[in-house]
């Protein structure tokens, strides 16, 4: 409070002359930190596309996995939760993050989003496939024999490494795709190769990778 | 018996002289209609209640199924009785208590009879399954241009009155102006996007949020904050306490009532940042109603003490800001997605909602009827009995009301989030809560009789008295419309 | 600019702001996607959708699947998904709802198919679920006589529902078109499975 305050109150004679209160400050200081904090945490980068988040305070999935365990019928050794199985995780990804694009049923929309069923992109090299993803895809690009030219964001600052690998291991896996699961420990070093690249990315940029992801294992 | 009010104080004429007899008028065709609206409105509800107490309740007649009538029972009280006593507000701070003339008499009647005639419409159209929603556009379309036209024809001329005879330090105006001003913006924008064939998908539901919320807060808390700070002098001695302060609230309500309304929306189909936003907001205005609080209270606590009548005013007005505090902190706390699971979807979101309805804008509302009517027929109240049974049975009403939903909202929570618990049986450990829930009901029907009785009393009374009404004392008029932080 | 002005300008940009930020982007880049695309839907679940909000279904009902964050919507079988707004794009009725005193009805039309199970459920729920709070919705429904046999979607009703001798009850074009609608919710789109409780 300043003194111009104070000086203000006094004009106004029946104005009781008082600081104001000290919990008050303190509360009003921590809510509004809060808040920001909040909207900051949680904001989704402002993205239209970005529907879920995490943690304590964006609400955690329930804890069905003991309570299904402590109901089951007595007998054998009570069965250790299974570690959620990446494929449900990648599902629910999906369908918070990308199905506004690509469709919930992996079909894309004609002339705007590529299909993710049936994509070669999909099914090919998982390390392209986690660079477009990261970083996002730009310029004309050719799915499943049509082709597209629009602007996918990066999801790097919005999903951790292993719910990219959720996503595509989900991906490479359902719709009739075959592609063989992606683990987080890849997701993870290609976000550190390409650490630096910072718009989307060109098909011809990616395609670079592919080369050098098949050299280095060859080494 | 009819001077016990005034007895204690230092009788003071009241003649608000020609330009107060000029209000009598527009005042009474604005809150004669609002107490009937409110007398309504809550026998709908009541209706309500006792529809979930047994739904076979009256039958299945469509005019009074339950999903007709609760809506009904909400519309009627916000556009019948909250705009109109916000309205008078707004009057009285521009005639400053009724010592300046009112140019726009005319036009007021005009205006009170176009909006009754709109409402009456409307609402016969909701019961008779005309409404397009569940939201608080949903009148019927046939109404809206007949409330729209009535609405402008009064505020228009209040809002060029008040920037007209403006205060610099007056918090009070600013809110009126505020109520006065948002719904219109609000309302219009949104009626017409809501009949507007292009606008489609989840915009429509973030639409309704935004105007929902914003006519809550911005609009008729507006009104009821305004009230707040016009009745402080009259009540305490002196305006609230801090009014930088203040205007610093003044300016978040003004900007967070209009982003908070998405945070009804969590686990919605809308993107992360528009619920978190939604979310932050509520967070914020609960920091602005503090900070409105906490100059309440420091005043109160330097004005009151040698207070010793039981004064309607003041009670009223005391339990509006109670209940004001209390729903911010619910209004912030609840949305929080953390736990989200357990509150969103249940009756507890109601409980918050009717707490803030009921009780803090009706309970503001009827402070300023005490305050204002006697000035205004230049009577004082002629039954304090009256009075205090009226604010007793609504405080009990209210509390338990809510009380009620809290507690039953936790239970069906809790149910609801369990996926085992069929849908059924979830209900029915709601449903002692709910039934139970007719009995406050009731006893707030109770309360707005009383009040309706007492008001009818006063206007009889005034009424035949009127000649020498000039010359008949009542309390203290210290009322100076507009300048109060 | 004098001050009661700056106020008056301050409170309409204030309000400008949410309009814009809650209202007119998400109108944009939410909102239906192109002409071409399909438009509002229409016909007999349009009407039906008007009698749903007329009634108030919303203030039971809601129709929104949240994340399994957020809810247990998906674990008591009400979707596959969490809702999106793709599957709002073109509708005109959005009742995402308030309150959950019955079950969320998103994707109805996916665990009830049956057209005779809904007309049941309206025309008196208890015979469904005993001691429901939904309420009955017979006003939507016609009693006509009986010439010769019933008509094929007569309800057969007993007890004291059973309409006198000589006439027989039959859903009304508001149950029809209700019905309709019902049955069109279904927001788990084609290619992926919806859990029938
Ligand atoms: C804002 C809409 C949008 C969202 C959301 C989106 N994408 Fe894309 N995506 C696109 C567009 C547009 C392209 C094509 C870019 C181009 O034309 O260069 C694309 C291309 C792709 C491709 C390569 C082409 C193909 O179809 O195989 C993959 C793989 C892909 N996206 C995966 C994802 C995943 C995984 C997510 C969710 C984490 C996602 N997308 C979310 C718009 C989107
Ligand atoms: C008073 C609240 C209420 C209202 C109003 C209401 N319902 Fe219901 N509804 C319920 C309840 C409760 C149930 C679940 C029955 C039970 O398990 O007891 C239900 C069940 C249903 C179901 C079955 C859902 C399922 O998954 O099996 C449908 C369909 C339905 N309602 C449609 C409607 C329609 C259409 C309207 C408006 C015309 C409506 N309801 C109005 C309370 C209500």
């Amino acid at each position: 409070m300043t003194r111009e305050d104070q000086r203000e109150e006094r004009k106004q004679e029946s104005a009781p002359e008082e600081r104001i209160p000290c919990p008050f400050l303190m509360f009003a200081t921590v809510i509004v930190l809060f808040a920001g904090a909040f909207f900051l945490r949680y904001s989704g980068g402002l993205r239209w596309d970005v529907y879920d988040a995490s943690g304590y305070l964006a609400g955690l999935p329930r804890p069905a996995a003991p309570l299904a365990g402590s109901t089951a019928p007595g007998g054998g050794p009570t069965q250790k939760p299974a570690a959620a199985n990446p494929i449900e995780v990648g599902q629910d990804v999906y369908q918070a993050n990308c199905a506004a694009c690509h469709q919930p049923s992996g079909q894309g929309m004609s002339g705007q989003f590529p299909p993710v069923a049936g994509s070669d992109w999909v099914n090919g090299d998982p390390r392209m496939l986690a660079a477009i993803v990261l970083g996002g895809l730009q310029g004309p690009v050719q799915v499943a024999g049509a082709e597209y030219n629009g602007m996918m964001p990066a999801w790097k600052t919005v999903l951790s490494d292993a719910k990219i690998a959720a996503v595509l291991t989900f991906l490479r896996q359902s719709w009739g795709n075959h592609g063989s699961a992606v683990e987080e420990g890849q997701v993870k070093a290609v976000r550190a190769e390409t650490a630096d690249h910072g718009a989307p990315w060109k098909v011809e940029e990616v395609e670079t990778l592919a080369g050098k992801g098949a050299g280095k294992e060859a080494k | 018996m009819a001077k016990t009010l005034a007895s204690e104080e230092a009788p003071e004429k009241a003649s608000p002289g020609e330009a107060g007899r000029s209000l009598r008028a527009p005042f009474l065709w604005l809150l004669g209609p609002a107490a009937v609206w409110l007398w309504v409105a809550t026998i709908l509800a009541l209706l309500g209640s006792l529809k979930l107490v047994d739904p076979r309740f009256l039958g299945a007649w469509g005019w009074l199924t339950f999903g007709r009538i609760s809506p009904a029972a909400f519309l009627s009280f916000v556009y019948g009785f909250s705009i109109p006593v916000g309205l008078s507000a707004a009057l009285w701070a521009v005639t400053k208590g009724g010592r300046l003339p009112l140019l726009g008499r005319r036009w007021c009647l005009a205006s009170s009879f176009l909006w009754n005639v709109g409402l009456w419409g409307g609402i016969t159209g909701v019961l008779a399954g005309e409404s397009r929603s569940l939201s608080w556009l949903g009148l019927p379309t046939f109404s809206l241009p007949s409330l729209g036209l009535a609405y402008l024809l009064s505020a228009v001329w209040l809002v060029a009155a008040l920037v007209g005879r403006w205060e610099e330090t007056s918090l009070a105006s600013r809110f009126l102006l505020l109520g006065l001003v948002w719904i219109p913006w609000g309302g219009g924008v949104a009626a017409l996007m809501l009949h507007d064939p292009a606008v489609r998908g989840v915009a429509v539901a973030s639409l309704e949020w935004w105007f929902n919320d914003g006519l809550l807060y911005a609009g008729l808390g507006a009104f009821a904050l305004g009230i707040v700070y016009l009745l402080a002098p009259v009540l305490l001695g002196c305006p609230l306490a801090f009014p930088r302060l203040g205007r610093l609230a003044f300016w978040s309500w003004a900007l967070f009532a209009n982003l908070a309304g998405t945070a009804h929306l969590v686990g919605g189909p809308f993107p992360l940042w528009m619920v978190s936003l939604g979310v932050s907001s509520r967070f914020l205005l609960w920091v602005a109603a503090a900070a409105v609080g906490v100059g309440f209270w420091v005043a109160a606590r330097g004005g009151l003490a040698e207070k010793k009548v039981w004064d309607p005013t003041w009670h009223f007005l005391r339990f509006g800001m109670i209940s004001f505090l209390t729903a911010a902190g619910l209004g912030a706390l609840l949305i929080l997605p953390a736990w989200s699971r357990y509150v969103h979807y249940t009756v507890l979101e109601e409980a918050q909602l009717i707490l803030f309805l009921y009780g803090f804008l009706s309970m503001t509302f009827f402070s300023l009827l005490y305050a204002l009517l006697p000035q205004v027929l230049g009577r004082p109240w002629p039954s304090p009995t009256l009075a205090k049974a009226h604010f007793r049975l609504s405080s009990y009403g209210i509390s338990f009301l809510v009380g009620l939903l809290v507690v039953g909202g936790f239970f069906q929570g809790v149910g609801l989030d369990d996926p085992e618990l069929p849908i059924h049986e979830v209900i029915v450990s709601l449903l002692p809560f709910l039934r139970s829930a007719a009995a406050p009901a009731m006893a707030l029907l109770a309360a707005h009789a009383v009040f309706g009785l007492h008001l009818l009393w006063l206007v009889v009374e005034s009424g035949s008295n009127r000649r020498v009404a000039d010359e008949v004392a009542v309390p203290g008029t210290g009322m100076e419309g507009v300048r109060t932080s | 600019m004098t001050e009661p002005k700056r106020v008056l300008l301050g409170i309409l940009l204030a309000t400008g702001v949410g309009w814009l930020l809650l209202v007119w982007m998400p109108l944009r880049k939410l909102g239906p996607a192109s002409a071409a695309d399909g438009g509002a839907p229409f016909g007999r679940a349009v009407i039906g959708g008007k009698v749903y909000a007329a009634n108030g279904c919303a203030s039971c009902h809601t129709q929104v699947v949240r994340p399994p964050n957020l809810g247990s919507d998906i674990a008591r079988g009400w979707g596959a998904r969490r809702t999106l707004p793709t599957e709002y794009r073109e509708e005109h009725l959005v009742p995402l709802g308030v309150l959950r005193l019955g079950p969320d009805l998103a994707n109805v039309g996916e665990r009830r198919t049956e057209p005779y199970w809904y007309y049941r459920l309206l025309y008196d729920p208890r015979t469904i679920y005993p001691g429901t709070l939904m309420p009955s919705y017979r006003y939507l429904f016609a009693r006509v006589p009986l010439l010769g046999t019933p008509l094929p979607d007569s309800l057969s009703l007993s007890g004291r529902d059973a309409p006198p001798l000589g006439f027989q009850v039959v859903p009304g074009p508001k149950a029809r078109g209700l019905v309709a609608y019902l049955l069109s919710l279904k927001r788990v789109p084609p290619g992926e499975t919806g859990k029938t409780p």
